[in-house]
C-alpha cells in the first residue's frame, strides 16, 4: 500500500456539497497549492494594497486621484476610457515623480495609485504597455490591487491583469 | 495541565519568553478547554501521516491503523508534559509525534508479547522503520487539504462563497477562467480579482498550519523545506 503516491482525496475533509469535496489532489497540485503559502518579497505596492483594503478606500482613492498634482478633475474618467494614451503616459510619469519626491507617506501612496492606474488604463483602453516592468509581475500586481480596490478601479485592474495573462 | 498553574511547576510563559508564545502555548494556558482544541487540531492534521507511516512498518499486525492511532493519541495526548516536552525539544511536531509513536509501538509489542508468549520478548527495540518521506508527503497533502477546508470556511463565513468557487475551479481544478466564468455570471477580469481574494485566505490558512507544526521556524523556510521533500 502506498498512500503517498495516491491522489489525496479532499472528500475526506469536506462535506459532500462543497466544491472541495469533488476534488482529488495529485502530488503536483498539492505542491502548487503549498507554494501559494509562501509570501512573495515585499513590494512597494503592498502598502497601497493594504490602504485599499480599508473601509474608507473608495473615498480616499477618489480624493487622492482628484488632486491637481495627480489626475485632477477628470480622475473619475480614467477607468471608463476618457483619457488619451498621451495623457495617461503623462499621468504615469507625474505620479512616478511624486512617489519619489513626496515626504508624506499618504501622498506617496496616492501617487502610487495614480501610477498604476495610468498603466492599467493604457493597457485596457489603448492596448499599450507604458511600463518597462515585466508583464508577469504587473499582471500579478494588478490582480492583487484589483482584489482590494473599490469599483470602478477593481474592474479596470482586473481587465489589465487578464490582458497581461494573469494566472 | 490545570487552569491554575501549580506553585511547584513553572508556567509556560516562564519557560518560553512571552514573545514566542504561540497558538498552542496560549491554548495550553487555557487549561482543559484549550488542551481539547490542541488535541483536536493534532488529531485532524496528523492522523493521516501517522497512518501512512504505520502502514509502512512491520508492526501492521498490531492492529488496524485507526485503532492503533486512536490508542496512541489517547495515551500520549493525555500526558500532561507531552506538549511541553515537544516545545522544549525544538522538533517539528510531526517528527516529535513519530518519535513518540515508535515508542508507543514498542509498548504495544511488549504488551502483546506478555499476553501471547508468556513473557518472551520478540523485539524490544524502538525501531524507526517506516518511511519518513512518505510521512512528510502525507503531512503536506493533509495540510493542504485542511488549509483548503479552512479557507473555504472563512470565505463562506465572510460572504465570499463565489470568490472561493472561482479560486477552486481555477487553482485546484485547473480550469481556465474563460471556461467557467460565464456560468457564474462574471467576466474573466472579475474572476481574476475574486480568485485573488480567496487565494489570500488560503495562503493565510497554509501559513497558520505550518506555523503550528514548528512554531519557532521561519514559515517561508518551512514551506520551502516541505516542497523540497514533496
Amino acid at each position: 500500500m502506498n498512500h503517498a503516491d495516491d491522489r489525496f482525496l479532499v472528500s475526506g475533509f469536506s462535506s459532500p456539497e462543497t466544491p472541495s469535496a469533488q476534488a482529488a489532489l495529485s502530488p503536483m497540485i498539492v505542491g502548487r497549492l503549498l507554494r501559494m503559502g509562501m509570501r512573495s518579497p515585499s513590494r512597494p505596492s503592498d502598502k497601497l494594497i493594504d490602504r485599499l483594503a480599508a473601509a474608507d478606500a473608495h473615498d480616499w482613492l477618489a480624493q487622492a486621484l482628484a488632486s491637481d498634482r495627480i489626475a485632477g478633475a477628470k480622475a473619475d474618467t480614467i477607468a471608463s476610457g476618457g483619457w488619451s494614451i498621451v495623457d495617461l503616459d503623462a499621468l504615469k510619469n507625474r505620479s512616478k515623480a511624486l512617489t519619489l519626491s513626496e515626504s508624506d507617506p499618504n501622498s506617496r501612496l496616492a501617487a502610487l495609485a495614480g501610477y498604476y492606474l495610468a498603466i492599467a488604463a493604457a493597457i485596457v483602453h489603448h492596448q499599450r504597455l507604458i511600463s518597462s516592468q515585466p508583464k508577469a509581475e504587473l499582471a500579478s500586481l494588478f490582480a492583487d490591487l484589483g482584489a482590494t480596490a473599490p469599483e470602478p478601479w477593481a474592474t479596470l485592474l482586473g481587465k489589465a491583469a487578464v490582458a497581461l495573462g494573469a494566472a | 495541565m490545570s487552569a491554575t498553574p501549580s506553585p511547584t511547576r513553572p508556567r509556560r510563559s516562564d519557560v518560553f519568553p512571552a514573545t514566542q508564545l504561540t497558538w498552542i502555548d496560549h491554548h495550553l494556558e487555557e487549561g482543559p478547554e484549550g488542551r481539547g482544541a490542541i488535541n483536536a487540531h493534532i488529531m485532524s492534521i496528523y492522523r493521516w501521516p501517522l497512518s501512512v507511516y504505520f502502514m509502512g512498518t512491520r508492526d501492521r499486525w498490531l492492529g488496524e491503523p485507526d485503532e492503533v492511532i486512536n490508542g496512541f493519541f489517547a495515551d500520549r495526548l493525555a500526558k500532561p508534559n507531552f506538549l511541553d516536552d515537544w516545545r522544549a525539544s525544538g522538533l517539528h511536531l510531526r517528527h516529535w509525534l513519530i518519535n513518540a509513536f515508535c515508542f508507543y509501538l514498542r509498548e504495544l509489542r511488549r504488551d502483546r508479547a506478555r499476553r501471547q508468549t508468556d513473557g518472551v520478548m520478540p523485539s524490544d527495540e524502538v525501531v524507526f522503520q517506516g518511511n519518513t518521506r512518505d510521512l512528510d508527503r502525507a503531512f503536506v497533502a493533509g495540510l493542504v487539504a485542511r488549509a483548503l477546508q479552512a479557507a473555504e470556511h472563512t470565505c463562506r463565513r465572510q460572504g465570499l462563497a463565489a470568490h472561493w468557487q472561482v479560486f477552486f475551479d481555477h487553482f485546484v481544478q485547473g480550469r481556465p477562467y474563460d471556461q467557467f466564468v460565464a456560468d457564474l455570471g462574471i467576466d474573466a477580469a472579475r474572476a481574476v480579482v475574486m480568485a485573488r481574494t480567496a487565494k489570500k485566505k488560503f495562503q493565510d490558512a497554509v501559513r497558520d498550519l505550518v506555523a503550528k507544526d514548528h512554531p519557532s521556524g521561519d514559515i517561508d523556510d518551512e514551506i520551502r523545506s516541505l516542497l523540497e521533500g514533496h
